[in-house]
């Protein structure tokens, strides 16, 4: 509850308090003159009142100035408020949406939030329709509106603290457009939200119906945060990598982690400069840790916001990678195909590697989820829709590793438009000519001899413009770039300037190409675990091996899903930690579900983002309860108390004081 | 004018009254007073066995003739006495509440007293006295009388200090015979010197009659309010609270009038309480005898 005055001009009533005093200052030194004869008694009778006389004066006078200031509060019309949008008497649609991303998590955010969401359903007025939904959906809320106050108070009950966050915009415009089916005319949506930044695309968050609410303890929150947490294994190590993110503006504490491996347990601190994060390894002997899928957590020092202070990561171990190659020209005769030098060098590095490879043509690479593989090699493939991109970006992002070869079907403005955001170079012209190639790049310094390359030529290629973190890996010796690398999240994409056949390069003809394509391997991030660590809300195929029909996919709170053949995906993963995937009580595989690190940067958003500075104060409303009665009654009853303290009936109590 | 001062109702009211003082008195004329000597009065008193000397004419024959032996009778002795009446001029007797002054009272009742003594054959000196300046008429008897007395009561004007002791000697000194005075003043002055003046009196064997002339304001104290007094005889202010001041101001005015009625009764002098507000037949009926 808020307090606040409806007419606070009239406070400048309150100069009138100097009223009683200046009536009593003057009465002290000035009264009615007259003149006497009995003075001698006057005197006498003076000395013994004066000090009762002097508490009387005081004491009326406080009274008096009392009056005044509750009268000067009376007009100036008190009242307690709520904040709302909702006018005192209008009927509204409101809906009520609860912040609920993890972030809500921080000390009793969530708490308060709920407390002021009961307060507004409890002050709506009648004929007010309304819903009550969390910001981010966690499979169980629905979209209700209602007039009932008891199912709205139900629904705020029911909304969960969520591990994620989701696109705030297009959840508050999902509610304003349910509320477009009710009567009354006033329809406005109140987030109740700590503000924080993620979770809005832009900020212009401005809109004539939204109303954010602020229930964030403080104005800067403090968070540190284990933001990346991954397994490697090497020849001899099992090594993992840890990333600790300060959030707050002064250096953390000294923050134990504590990592879990199966049964191992290895400590280290970390103590991170303000706003910076920290990444230390730590490696465990292949010895000490048995065969079989790897296991882990990691945990940091509990601070306010503890969901996101651990993280865990599942390492398939003996498993292939999966690799699809993407042939956008395929051709009767696979010599003639476009990835079949690809295809060839692949088969050749699987009697060394363990790989499982799949071949598409462009039509079913459109329909293929790329959850599923390690590497894709993309060999002239012309044809990318919106939705393949946005896979394609996802893919990369979560540590997929993409190869592309240009051709002659590809449009460099479609890959251009659709792909710009991980491409590490703009794709130009195409250019004819002759080009021998020069390795430019470390990571491909097994090409310890230039003159390897001899022979090596291309005579058509596209010109690139490379992007600014992008590596140049081979060259031709006019300077144009070849072959062009950029990491993008936690994948990787390879581009070559020519195509994968031998249409315009004969590079696939050099005893190098080999070498070339298994570098691709070697890249660490073409080590990931795809299907084995997601993020809250991502969906997973289960595997559900050929002599199965069922099996049951087990969260960290122990509730249980069945997952059959009809329907290999799993959605339910709204809970961070380890979830198994068994059969009859066997246990056939884990993975790890995390929360996303970047809900852990409490940043704010602006204020003038959500409120333009004219209407700012305008467009807040409040739900008043005028208490100015109150204040009434009490200057009246200070006004009899007055009255009976000026007649005898007080005297005497004043007497006995004196 | 002058016969203005003389309340009628009074003069009427008391026409069958006498003012008369107890001690028998040393007069020289015939008057309604017992002398201390015993004289022609026909109210007899005692009897007396006759011895050499005494007047043969007042020996009774009829209990000569019963006893056989001379008695004489013996008749109390009527003789007229002088009043002094003391009248208070000072300032504090200006002071006016509603349509007369105290000492428009203290004049009507000086008229009015003296115009009832010398209808009863008393003398009536009249003494005023503000400031230390003191005007005396000495006491004479009869009609003719009456008018100075008047005149000089009607002039008088209320104004200065009052001083009580230095009339009241400067009265004795004037007159040996006994005499009784009557003082009217509101005595808003010392304790002291008010007993310290009754003293002298008694010891000059004087009698004694006080009239205490106050206001009904001043017994009262009706004001309201924040009120600044300014003092009638000299300079000094007091501002007060009326209301808060009221009653202890009530308990000081009672006090003061109890012991100056103590000191009147110590000293054999009667006190009469004379509120401006009281009709001077009510007043003076506390001296009168049937």
């Amino acid at each position: 509850m808020n307090f606040s005055l409806l007419n606070p001009y009239f406070l400048i009533g309150l100069g009138a308090v100097v009223l009683p005093v200046i009536a009593h200052l003057i009465s002290r030194k000035s009264g009615t003159k007259k003149r006497f004869a009995a003075l001698t008694f006057l005197l006498a009778s003076q000395g013994e009142t004066a000090r009762r006389s002097k508490i009387k004066d005081l004491f009326l006078l406080l009274l008096r100035s009392l009056i005044i200031v509750l009268l000067v509060i009376v007009f100036a019309k008190p009242a307690v408020f709520s904040f709302t949008r909702l006018g005192a008497d209008d009927a509204s649609s409101v809906a009520f949406v609860i912040d609920n991303s993890f972030s809500m998590a921080y000390g009793n955010n969530f708490g308060t939030a709920k407390n002021k969401a009961k307060e507004l359903i409890e002050s709506l007025p009648d004929g007010s329709f309304a819903m009550v939904i969390p910001l981010v959906q966690t499979g169980k809320s629905k979209l209700g509106i209602t007039q009932d106050k008891k199912k709205m108070k139900q629904d705020l009950n029911n909304i969960e603290l969520s591990n994620s966050y989701t696109d705030n915009q297009r959840r508050i415009e999902e509610a304003f457009g349910v509320l477009q089916n009710t009567p009354n005319q006033r329809k406005e949506v109140l987030l109740i939200t700590d503000l924080q930044k993620n979770g809005w695309t832009n900020e212009d968050i401005h809109r004539d119906w939204l109303t954010l609410i602020d229930v964030s303890e403080a104005e800067v929150l403090y968070n540190n945060a284990v933001t990346d947490f991954n397994i490697k294994e090497t020849e001899e190590l099992i090594t993992s990598d840890v990333t600790v993110t300060n959030f707050e503006d002064t250096e953390s504490r000294k923050i134990l982690a504590s990592i879990f491996i199966t049964d191992h347990e290895l400590n280290g601190f970390f103590q991170i400069e303000p706003g910076a994060a920290q990444q230390k390894q730590f490696s465990y002997h292949k010895s000490q840790i048995p065969a079989g899928e790897i296991i882990s957590r990691v945990e940091i020092t509990p601070d306010n916001l503890n969901v996101d202070n651990k993280r865990y990561f599942v390492l398939p171990r003996e498993q292939g990678l999966r690799v699809l190659v993407v042939d956008g020209d395929p051709r009767e005769i696979a010599r003639l195909s476009e990835s079949y030098y690809i295809n060839g060098a692949l088969e050749t590095l699987s009697e060394l590697l363990s790989l499982n490879l799949d071949l598409k043509d462009n039509d079913s690479f459109l329909s293929e989820d790329l959850e599923n593989y390690n590497l894709i090699f993309m060999a002239n493939v012309g044809d990318i829709t919106p939705k393949k991109s946005e896979e394609i970006k996802k893919f990369i992002k979560n540590g997929g590793t993409l190869i592309i070869f240009l051709g002659n079907r590809i449009s460099s403005n479609i890959y251009n438009k659709l792909l710009y955001d991980v491409l590490p170079a703009e794709i130009g012209s195409t250019t004819d000519g002759e080009f021998t190639l020069v390795p430019e790049n470390s990571y491909l310094e097994f090409i310890k001899n230039k003159d390897s390359l001899k022979g090596v030529k291309a005579n058509k290629l596209y010109t690139l413009i490379p992007k600014e973190n992008s590596h140049i890996m081979m060259s031709t010796s006019d300077k144009y770039p070849f072959v062009i690398r950029n990491d993008e999240g936690k994948g990787a994409v390879i581009l070559f300037a020519s195509t994968a056949d031998l249409s315009w390069n004969n590079l696939s003809l050099s005893p190098l190409y080999l070498p070339i394509i298994k570098t691709f391997f070697d890249l660490p991030v073409s080590k990931k675990s795809l299907d084995r660590n997601i993020s809250i809300g991502d969906a997973l195929t289960i595997e559900i091996g050929d002599d199965l029909d069922e099996v049951t996919v087990i969260n960290p709170l122990g509730e249980k899903y069945n997952i059959n053949r009809g329907n290999t995906k799993f959605s339910n993963t709204f809970v961070p930690g380890i979830y198994k995937v068994e059969n009859e009580g066997n246990i056939l595989y884990s993975f790890a579900v995390n929360v996303d690190p970047v809900e852990s940067n409490l940043e704010k958003i602006s204020t003038k983002s959500y409120s333009s500075p004219n209407d700012s104060e305008s467009r807040r409303v409040k739900v008043f309860k005028e208490i100015w009665l109150y204040f009434l009654w009490a200057a009246l009853a200070l006004f009899i108390t007055e009255s009976l303290f000026r007649t005898r009936t007080i005297n005497s109590f004043v007497n006995l004081l004196s | 004018m002058s016969e203005a001062l003389i309340d009628v109702n009074a003069s009427l009211r008391l026409r069958g009254f006498s003012f008369r003082i107890f001690p028998r008195i040393k007069g020289f004329k015939s008057g309604i007073h017992k002398s201390i000597y015993k004289g022609i009065s026909p109210d007899f008193v005692e009897y007396k066995e006759y011895s050499q000397g005494d007047d043969l004419r007042y020996i009774d024959w009829r209990l000569y003739g019963r006893l056989d032996r001379f008695y004489v009778k013996k008749y109390e002795d009527e003789v007229n006495l002088i009043w002094w009446i003391l009248i208070d001029s000072s300032g504090s007797m200006g002071y006016i509440s509603r349509e007369s002054s105290k000492l428009d009272y203290a004049k009507k009742l000086a008229a009015t007293l003296t115009y009832l003594l010398i209808k009863q054959g008393d003398a009536v000196g009249i003494v005023d006295f503000c400031d230390g300046n003191i005007v005396i008429l000495p006491p004479r008897a009869g009609n003719p009388a009456l008018n100075p007395i008047l005149t000089r009561l009607d002039s008088l004007r209320a104004s200065g200090k009052a001083d009580i002791k230095q009339p009241i000697t400067r009265a004795i000194e004037k007159t040996r015979a006994d005499s009784c005075f009557v003082i009217i003043s509101d005595f808003l002055i010392d304790l002291n010197l008010i007993e310290e003046s009754l003293k002298l009196l008694r010891s000059s064997n004087k009698e004694t009659i006080f009239f205490h002339i106050l206001d009904r304001d001043e017994i009262e104290f009706n004001f309201d309010g924040s009120i600044e007094f300014e003092d009638m005889e000299d300079e000094m202010k007091i501002l007060v609270d009326a209301r808060n001041i009221r009653k202890t101001y009530r308990k000081r005015v009672q006090d003061f009038i109890n012991k100056v009625k103590q000191i009147c009764h110590e000293n054999k002098s009667r006190y009469v309480l004379s509120p401006t507000y009281s009709p001077i037949e009510e007043v003076l009926m506390h001296i009168a005898q049937k």
